[in-house]
């Protein structure tokens, strides 16, 4: 691949509204995200953090008229997409990145068979190519037999037809592949099978894994670094060790605590309290400030900006970094 | 769980909506109190027969010297008398027979719309005319005609709707309360699947007075009955002499059926399942 | 797929079945003697009643006579028409090709326009140019086909005298050649247009609605993703999939365009079987309308059968489960 310096992709302080009828969503607030070839990079984050808009963000796949990008930038391999028109977008997406959606019966044209689909990838990014043999290639490297090519999307089962999604973004021979939810929709052992096939695809195709998730032993078994969002906001960043054993941010550590569902003193899981966050509003201060322990005054006030914490790159958006102050 | 708060306010925003529902509300008033406005019979001769437009027989007068105009606003309660009956009879018929096949699957189900196909495939107007000919003009035989070729359209609908929310979550939780089946179909599932379903018979309400439209202009309704169609079906004895007789009539159904589509179309959209996402 | 499509045929020869039934019912149960129904209201001679009587077995128990009456329909005996003089079957397959002329042309063209109308409006959804194709759809749904025939008359034919008001054909029409194709299509031009109308009213409707549920469908996103031009997610995955519910609802309405086709004729006297049917109601000759009922009822029945088939060639799912129709 190019030996390009500039990350593949890259998003710096990122703002994303959806505008329906008059109803404003700020689902991006300040979300900044580096991606560079050969790594494999997580997001961690529940429903509702704006981890998906993220993804669609950076193949400029938001809602016509509804989703808009209103601050900050979009850079892939270099260039500045922020304000491309769909057209431009058109001649973009694939290559660079490409993406695998959450639940692919839905993802899958129903009237179309499986050859067809992966071929409209093969011919749109590999002119040249002959595009049944390259077909088959593609269903073997996701491991699937030649004889599924004829069938139909409602034909498969749910593992079937996330590889074959996966064959259908690896056919654009993407630098980056970004996976919103890859195992969400599917059962225990297929979702270890699609990760170990993610795991040896990288590998294999010097590939660059961008992984979009809630659950965070995913992102520990595949992911160099991670990347936590809250309300639309990146707030913790560092290596994937660092990040969850050695969380800085308050989010980050209720997360990792009510994800190993260890019973505490008094015999409950650990949870995080209160409620969600309102996206309907901006907020110049910190989001997490109504749920935190920890919170104090200035908290309140403003935004804290990345903060360096325990470990190389490795930094958070909260206040208790300032100061020094690390809580039992 | 029932959806319907937002729909005044939704059909407030939808300018078609609110203007067809007015004018069909005028209509209504038409209906119930033009006749105490134009006391008398509109059947009876009231001056020569073949006057323009104007004075005192604002639309004219037909062949035999009756008022357009007062014509006119006796037609309103056939039409929306056949319009609402064959619709309503259609719409609850149709609901019921199809909330039955969607609830309980199986045979039932595929009997039921098989029966429903088999229905749906007589041409309306065709059997229509044939029964009048063969029985003599009337309204409610028009109006048993549509309504039994039209419930297939509807029991498709509520079927549908049927079935999309009886796989919710949400009956699931009911059913494990101890809710009896019935209940549940017609307490928590039918108003759900309601939406659409009236949607559809506002639609039809168009459709019925179309069709008797037509029968009275091919000269099939009865002759004390003061029909739409009928008055077209001089006009088009008269049509290049007296064009009020053409264009009055006409104008009066297609503005009575165009604001019943609209109206079943702004409904469509508002109660449409799928909006619910916003 | 052979399963679904034999399962299908199968219930269209029962539907078959019923709809003779219906027939029977309405010659032989509705009141009033059969006789008139099957001879007509038209003077006819009495041996000619005698024998209608004999060969529809009028005085036999009702089971005979249901017999009786399939065997004759087997037969093509459909009865005979005095009033034109000749058998109904023959009479109505004669003037089947007038209304097929005025139909099938419409039926395309409106087909054709209402998918063209579809995709403006869907591209466009919620604007200005919607609002108006929406709006043009609406007004030919509503307006009732026979008078928008006789203003069609006034303004074309009349007023501005452009085209001819009645029939299909000049009286002193060119015997052959493409005279006589100029001829019919400048007689088509007024009533196909009224038969348009309507029929490019409801396919644009079902067809925009359609395309606009499609365009939100998750697979437009994955199609989106892949790097394929706008053009190319339009034709091969949004139209493909809205085409299935075009081609049902094309197919299912055939029965409505027989209902315009008659209005149309009627007032433009195109010699086919919508006039027919009038003439036949206006001079009581019961046997006509009891024939073309049926013809109609079966030409529904087969083109739902054709329907059918062309959604399981559009729609694999179907192929699997035998739905109980669209």
């Amino acid at each position: 691949m190019s030996d390009s310096a500039d990350p593949i992709l890259e998003m710096q302080a990122l703002c994303v509204t959806y505008d329906t009828h008059g109803r404003v969503v700020h689902a991006l607030q300040d979300a900044s995200v580096t991606v560079s070839a050969g790594e494999a990079v997580g997001i961690a984050g529940e429903s509702g953090s704006g981890k998906s808009t993220l993804a669609r963000a950076a193949l400029g796949l938001l809602p016509e008229r509804v989703g808009r990008i209103t601050a900050g930038r979009v850079s892939i391999a270099g260039v500045d997409v922020t304000r491309y028109t769909p057209r431009q977008w058109e001649r973009l997406r694939g290559r660079p990145l490409a993406i695998v959606f959450q639940d692919p019966l839905s993802f899958l044209n129903p009237v179309m068979r499986v050859e067809a689909q992966i071929g409209e990838s093969v011919r749109r990014h590999d002119p040249r190519a002959d595009a049944h043999a390259r077909c088959v290639e593609l269903l073997e490297l996701v491991k699937l037999d030649a004889s599924v090519a004829r069938r139909y999307p409602h034909e498969l089962s749910g593992g079937m037809r996330q590889r074959v999604m996966l064959a259908i973004a690896l056919g654009c021979r993407p630098r980056l592949l970004i996976a919103d939810e890859p195992t969400t929709a599917l059962d225990a052992t297929t979702q270890t099978e699609i990760l170990a096939l993610l795991r040896s695809l990288r590998e294999s195709l010097d590939m660059s894994l961008l992984v979009i998730s809630h659950d965070l032993g995913l992102l520990r078994w595949n992911c160099d670094r991670v990347y936590v969002m809250y309300a639309g906001h990146t707030v913790e960043h560092g290596r994937t060790e660092d990040v969850l054993q050695r969380s800085a941010h308050p989010y980050t550590r209720g997360l990792v605590e009510a994800s190993r569902m260890r019973r505490r003193a008094d015999g409950r899981f650990a949870t995080i309290g209160g409620d969600v966050p309102d996206l309907r509003q901006r907020y110049h201060f910190c989001p997490f400030v109504a749920r935190c322990a920890h919170a104090f005054a200035t908290c309140r006030e403003a935004m804290p900006p990345a903060l360096p914490a325990d470990g190389a790159d490795h930094t958070a958006r909260c206040w208790l970094l300032q100061s020094q102050t690390v809580p039992a | 769980m029932r959806p319907r708060r937002g729909v005044v306010q939704g059909l407030l925003r939808n300018g078609a909506g609110v203007a067809s529902a007015l004018f069909i509300a005028f209509l209504v008033l038409v209906a119930l109190f033009g006749p105490v406005i134009y006391s008398g019979d509109p059947l009876a001769i009231s001056d020569s027969p073949m006057l323009h437009p104007g004075g005192s027989h604002l639309l004219g007068t037909d062949d035999l010297g009756r008022d357009v105009l007062a014509e006119l606003v006796y037609g309103v309660r056939v039409s929306l008398f056949v319009g609402c009956v064959a619709a309503f009879a259609a719409t609850v018929m149709g609901t019921l027979v199809g909330a039955i096949a969607g609830y309980a699957g199986g045979w039932v189900d595929t009997t039921i719309m098989r029966i429903a196909e088999f229905f749906q495939v007589m041409p309306t107007f065709i059997l229509a005319v044939v029964i009048v000919a063969l029985l003599g003009p009337g309204l409610l035989r028009v109006v048993a005609v549509i309504a039994l070729l039209s419930w297939p359209q509807t029991a498709r609908i509520a079927r549908g709707e049927v079935l999309r929310v009886s796989q919710l979550d949400f009956v699931n939780g009911v059913r494990c309360l101890g809710v009896p089946e019935w209940r549940i179909l017609f307490r928590e599932i039918m108003p759900n699947a309601i939406g659409p379903v009236l949607a559809l018979g506002t639609l039809i309400v168009g459709y019925a007075i179309l069709l008797e439209a037509s029968l009275s202009f091919l000269g099939l309704s009865s002759p004390d009955v003061v029909s739409w169609g009928r008055i077209l079906s001089v006009g088009q004895r008269f049509l290049f002499s007296a064009w009020w007789l053409s264009v009055f009539p006409g104008l009066a159904i297609f503005a009575t059926v165009l604001a019943f589509n609209l109206l079943g179309d702004a409904l469509g959209d508002l109660l449409n399942p799928r909006r619910a996402r916003t | 797929m052979a399963r679904y499509l034999r399962s299908r045929l199968l219930w269209a020869c029962v539907m078959v079945v019923g709809i003779v039934i219906v027939g029977f019912l309405i010659t032989h149960i509705l009141p009033g003697d059969p006789v008139d129904v099957l001879v007509g209201d038209f003077p006819a001679p009495p041996d000619y009643v005698t024998q209608v009587r004999h060969e529809f077995g009028l005085d036999q128990p009702l089971s005979t006579q249901l017999g009786l009456y399939v065997a004759n329909l087997a037969r093509g005996n459909l009865g005979f028409s005095f009033l034109n003089r000749q058998p109904v079957l023959e009479l109505i397959l004669q003037r089947a090709g007038a209304t097929l002329l005025l139909m099938v042309p419409a039926l395309i063209l409106a087909s054709v326009l209402g998918g063209m109308i579809a995709v403006r409006a869907a591209r466009h959804a919620g604007r200005g140019v919607d609002s108006v194709l929406t709006g043009i759809s609406l007004v030919g749904y509503s307006v009732p086909v026979f008078w928008l025939a006789q203003i069609l008359i006034v303004v074309f034919a009349v007023k501005l005298a452009w085209l001819p008001a009645q029939g299909m054909f000049s009286i002193r029409t060119p015997g052959t050649g493409l005279g006589v194709v100029a001829d019919y299509a400048k007689h088509w031009v007024l009533p196909g247009a009224c038969i348009t109308v309507y029929y490019l009213a409801v396919v644009a409707r079902v067809a925009r609605s359609s395309m606009l549920e499609m365009l939100h469908q998750d697979f437009v996103l994955t199609a989106r993703a892949k790097g394929l031009s706008e053009r190319a997610v339009l034709w091969r995955h949004v139209l493909r999939n809205s085409l299935i519910p075009v081609i049902t609802v094309i197919g299912y309405n055939f029965g409505y365009s027989l209902t315009g086709a008659i209005l149309t004729e009627t007032v433009f006297a195109w010699p086919g079987l919508g006039s027919l049917f009038i003439t036949s109601i206006s001079n009581r000759d019961y046997p006509v309308l009891a024939g073309i009922f049926l013809l109609a009822a079966v030409a529904v029945v087969i083109a739902n059968l054709i329907t059918d088939l062309l959604y399981a060639a559009a729609d694999p799912r179907v192929r699997v489960a035998a739905p109980a129709a669209a």
